[in-house]
C-alpha cells in the first residue's frame, strides 16, 4: 500500500510543483498516475522513491515512512525510471547480480534467467548495457527492479521502447501482480493503457491533483461515453 | 558554404564549452583557468629567460623562436591526436549533425576550427609568455608584435592538418572502428607512454650534453622541422626579418592545405566516422556458465560496480586511473636514469646516508614524500559520486545506507592510493636501495594516509556534478583537484616541518604523522555516517 497524505514540494518560492496531494493505492489495485508534462508527475515519483525530499507531509510504503525510515521503505518497492540509460559500463548480468546483491535477494541465478527469459533478453546477458537498444535497456531496467519481488512496484512512463510482445508481457505481470494483492504504481502518456489496465487513475496538473478514481467514477463526475483521453484532456484543460 | 561552415564551428565550441554551470561556477572555472595560465606562464617565463641569455651569449637568440615554435608543433601535434578522435568520431553531437543539410566538408572544416580553437588556447599557454619575453629582451619593435598575432595563429594549421588526417586515414581504413572504449584507451595510453618516454630519453642526458645540445644543435633542429612543417621556415623567416612575402607564404600555405583537407578529406572522414557511431563491443550472444549468476554479497559487488565503470569508460580509465599507475613509477626512472648519469659516486653517497643513523628521519621524511606526491595523482575520491552522473540517482533508492555506498566508493580511491605508495615503496628499494627497515616504518603511515585520502568523498557528496554531458567534465576539468593538491601539500608540509625544522626523530615523525591521519579518518569517516542524510539530500 502507498499513501500520500498532504505531500507538497517546492523547487522556488512560492512555486510549488506539487501541492498538498493526498491519495492512497490500496493493496490489489493498478493505479495510473496521469498528467501532462510538467504536472509533477516524476516530482512525486521521486519523493516516493526517496530521490527527492518531501517538503511537506508523508509518505507511506507499507505502513514505512519514506523520510523517517528509508532503508525499511526502500526494500518495499520496485523503481522502474523513466530513463533507461543506467549502469552503461555494466554487462547485463552483472547489473542483474548488483541488484540482487543489493537487495538480498535468495536464489537469484533462477530469478534472473525467469525474469530475463520472460522478456527475451536471456541471450544477451553477456553485452555491456551500452551496446543495448533502447527497449533492450527498458527490459534489463524492469528485470531489475523486479528481481526481488517487492510488494509494491512503481513504474515511471515502464511501455516506453517496449516492443509489443514485452509490453503484453509487461501488462499482463503488473495484473497479475495486483491479483496477487500487491500495489503497482506507475505514470504513462499512454491513456489506452491506463484505460485497459487501471483499476484506479489520479490526474495530476500543475502540482494539484484533480481526480482520484474509477474510470466509472470519473465518467460520472465529469462527462459519459468518451474515452479516458478525451476526458483527462478535459479534466486538463478547464484546471488550466 | 562558408556560413554554414561558421554556423556549425559556433554550434560545436558551445558544445563543447559549456558546461550548463552556474554562473558561480563559471567565474571559479575562469579564475581557475586564470591562475593555471598564470603560473604556467612564470614558469616558463623564468626558463625562458635563462635559456635566451644562453643563447644570446652566443649570438644565437634567434634560434630561441624556432625552439618556441618546435614546441608548439610537437605540443600540437601530441595533444591533438587524442582530441581529434574524440572530436571527429566519438562527439555525441554527430548524431544531431548528421541529419542535417551539411555537406561532409562543411562538417569537417567545422570540426577542424573547434580542434584549432582549443590548440590556441595551449598554444598561449605555452608560446605567448616567452614570445613576448623574448620581444622584451631582445628589444624587438613594433613590426615583431604586429607580425606576432599572424604567425601565432597560422603556426598550429599545418601539425592539426596532418595529425587530423593521420586520425582520418587510420579510422577510415579499419573498418569504421565499433570498439570505440578501445581506440581511446589505446590511442590516450600511447600518448601518454610516449610523452613519458620523451622525458625519459631527455633526462638520459647529462646536463653538460642538454646544454651542448640546446646551445649548438638548436638550429640543427630546427632545420630538420623545417623539412617536415614547410610553414615553420617561413614563420622563422617571418619573425626574424619581417618579411610581408614569407607571412603571406605561410598565410597561403596554410590556409590552402586547409582547404586541400577539408574538400578532399570528407569521404575517408565519412567513411570513418559512419559505423562508429554506435559503439563498444556490440551484443554478445555468448552462453554464460553458473559463476556468471553467483551473487557476491552486496558490498563487494557494489565494489565490484564501481571499479568496472573505471576501468570500462574510456575517460575515465585514462584520467583516473593510468596516471596514477604510469606516471609516478615512470618518473621514479626517469629520476633513476638522472642520478645514474651523474655517476656511481651519488649510490654511494646514497648508502652512506642509510648508514648513517642521524639521518634517518630524512630518509623516512623524503620516503614518506615521494609516496604522498605519488598518490596525489589519484583522483578517484573527489569524482566517485559525480562520476555516476544520473546514476547517482540510485543512490537514493536502493536500500543501502548512503555512507555505506560512499564508504564502498571511498575503497576504490583506498586501494589505488595504497597500490601506488606501495609501487613506490618497492620502487625505491630497488632503484634508490633504500633499506627495507624504513620502508616497513612508514608502512604505518601509507596505509593510514591512504584510508585519510578516501576521506576527501565529503567534498563531492557536498557539492556533486551529476548533470555533465561528457565524462571528461569530471574526470578532468575539475576544481576539486586543488583540494587533493591542497591535501597532499598539507602533509608534505607536516612531514617536512618535523624532520627538516623541528628535527623529530624517525619514529617520532611516523607516529605523529600516522596520529594526524588517524584523526582525519575518525573525523571524516564519522562525518560520513553521521551526515548520511544530509549528504544523500544533495542528490535532487
Amino acid at each position: 500500500m502507498i499513501e500520500f497524505k498532504n505531500v507538497s514540494k517546492s523547487y522556488k518560492k512560492g512555486v510549488k510543483a506539487v501541492d498538498d496531494l493526498s491519495f492512497t493505492v490500496n493493496d490489489g489495485e493498478i493505479f495510473g498516475f496521469l498528467g501532462p508534462n510538467g504536472a509533477g508527475k516524476s516530482t512525486t515519483i521521486r519523493m516516493l522513491t526517496g530521490i527527492l525530499n518531501i517538503d511537506e507531509g508523508q509518505i507511506l510504503l507499507d505502513g514505512k515512512d519514506i523520510a523517517k525510515e528509508p532503508i525499511e521503505a526502500k526494500k518495499t518497492f520496485g523503481y522502474v525510471a523513466d530513463d533507461p540509460d543506467q549502469f552503461l559500463a555494466l554487462k547485463g548480468i552483472e547489473y542483474l547480480r548488483f541488484m540482487a546483491d543489493v537487495y538480498d535477494v535468495k536464489d537469484s541465478g533462477n530469478k534472473i534467467r525467469e525474469l530475463t527469459k520472460r522478456f527475451g533478453i536471456d541471450d544477451v546477458l553477456d553485452g555491456r548495457i551500452e551496446s543495448y537498444s533502447h527497449g533492450m535497456r527498458q527490459k534489463i531496467i524492469i528485470c531489475g527492479c523486479l528481481m526481488h519481488d517487492p510488494k509494491n512496484w512503481i513504474l515511471d512512463e515502464p511501455m516506453t521502447g517496449l516492443d509489443p510482445r514485452s509490453s503484453y508481457d509487461l501488462k499482463q505481470m503488473m495484473s497479475d501482480h495486483a491479483a496477487a494483492g500487491n500495489c503497482v504504481f506507475f505514470s504513462t502518456h499512454i491513456l489506452d493503457v491506463a484505460e485497459k489496465i487501471c483499476d484506479r487513475v489520479g490526474i495530476i496538473n500543475k502540482g494539484k491533483l484533480l481526480f482520484v478514481g474509477t474510470l466509472e467514477q470519473m465518467r460520472e463526475t465529469f462527462r459519459e461515453d468518451v474515452s479516458l483521453e478525451q476526458l483527462f484532456l478535459e479534466i486538463t484543460e478547464n484546471a488550466a | 558554404m562558408l556560413r554554414n561552415i561558421l554556423n556549425l564551428t559556433r554550434v560545436f565550441l558551445i558544445g563543447a564549452f559549456h558546461r550548463g554551470s552556474k554562473k558561480k561556477r563559471g567565474r571559479r572555472r575562469i579564475l581557475l583557468y586564470a591562475f593555471l595560465f598564470l603560473y604556467v606562464a612564470a614558469m616558463l617565463s623564468i626558463l625562458s629567460y635563462e635559456l635566451i641569455g644562453a643563447l644570446a651569449a652566443l649570438h644565437q637568440e634567434e634560434a630561441f623562436l624556432g625552439l618556441v615554435f618546435m614546441a608548439v608543433i610537437s605540443l600540437t601535434m601530441l595533444t591533438s591526436i587524442v582530441a581529434s578522435i574524440n572530436l571527429f568520431y566519438f562527439s555525441k553531437d554527430n548524431l544531431f549533425v548528421l541529419p542535417l543539410p551539411f555537406r561532409p566538408e562543411e562538417v569537417l572544416a567545422a570540426r577542424f576550427n573547434t580542434l584549432l580553437i582549443y590548440s590556441y588556447m595551449e598554444e598561449a599557454m605555452l608560446a605567448l609568455a616567452p614570445l613576448i619575453l623574448y620581444g622584451i629582451l631582445c628589444k624587438q619593435g613594433f613590426l615583431y608584435y604586429l607580425f606576432l598575432l599572424p604567425v601565432f595563429l597560422l603556426l598550429p594549421v599545418i601539425p592539426l592538418l596532418i595529425t587530423a588526417m593521420l586520425i582520418v586515414v587510420f579510422m577510415a581504413f579499419t573498418g569504421g572502428i565499433r570498439n570505440k572504449n578501445l581506440v581511446q584507451i589505446a590511442i590516450t595510453s600511447l600518448t601518454i607512454v610516449f610523452s613519458l618516454m620523451i622525458s625519459m630519453f631527455s633526462s638520459s642526458m647529462s646536463s653538460q650534453q642538454e646544454a651542448m645540445f640546446m646551445l649548438e644543435k638548436a638550429n640543427g633542429l630546427a632545420e630538420l622541422y623545417a623539412k617536415a612543417f614547410p610553414s615553420m621556415p617561413l614563420a622563422m623567416a617571418a619573425m626574424t626579418r619581417y618579411s610581408f612575402l614569407s607571412l603571406l607564404g605561410l598565410a597561403a600555405v596554410s590556409i590552402g592545405a586547409y582547404v586541400l583537407v577539408c574538400l578532399f578529406g570528407h569521404k575517408l572522414y565519412y567513411k570513418g566516422m559512419l559505423g562508429s557511431l554506435f559503439s563498444s563491443s556490440g551484443v554478445s550472444e555468448r552462453k554464460l556458465d553458473e559463476k556468471a549468476f553467483l551473487t557476491k554479497g552486496k558490498y563487494v559487488s557494489y565494489f565490484s560496480k564501481e571499479c568496472k565503470t573505471y576501468l570500462r569508460k574510456p575517460t575515465f580509465f585514462t584520467q583516473l586511473i593510468l596516471p596514477v599507475i604510469l606516471i609516478p613509477p615512470f618518473m621514479l626512472l626517469v629520476f633513476r636514469i638522472s642520478l645514474r648519469s651523474a655517476g656511481a659516486e651519488v649510490f654511494n653517497l646514497l648508502e652512506m646516508i642509510y648508514e648513517t643513523k642521524q639521518y634517518a628521519p630524512y630518509i623516512v621524511a623524503v620516503a614518506l614524500l615521494i609516496a604522498m606526491f605519488n598518490a596525489s595523482y589519484c583522483f578517484i575520491s573527489i569524482v566517485a559520486v559525480s562520476k555516476d552522473g544520473h546514476d547517482a540517482y540510485a543512490m537514493k533508492y536502493i536500500p543501502m545506507a548512503f555512507s555505506d555506498q560512499l564508504y564502498v566508493k571511498t575503497a576504490v580511491d583506498v586501494f589505488l592510493c595504497l597500490f601506488i605508495c606501495l609501487v613506490t615503496m618497492i620502487l625505491s628499494a630497488w632503484i634508490f636501495k633504500v633499506p627495507v627497515i624504513y620502508l616497513l616504518m612508514i608502512l604505518p603511515e601509507v596505509i593510514l594516509y591512504s584510508l585519510a585520502h578516501g576521506v576527501l568523498i565529503i567534498l563531492d557528496a557536498r557539492h556533486p556534478k551529476l548533470g555533465w554531458s561528457a565524462e571528461i567534465e569530471i574526470a578532468k576539468n575539475n576544481l576539486m583537484m586543488m583540494a587533493v593538491l591542497a591535501f597532499t601539500l598539507i602533509h608534505m608540509a607536516l612531514v617536512a616541518l618535523m624532520a627538516f625544522l623541528l628535527n623529530t626523530n624517525a619514529v617520532s615523525i611516523v607516529l605523529l604523522i600516522c596520529a594526524f591521519d588517524l584523526l582525519v579518518c575518525i573525523l571524516g569517516y564519522g562525518y560520513i555516517r553521521k551526515e548520511d542524510l544530509k549528504l544523500a539530500d544533495n542528490i535532487e
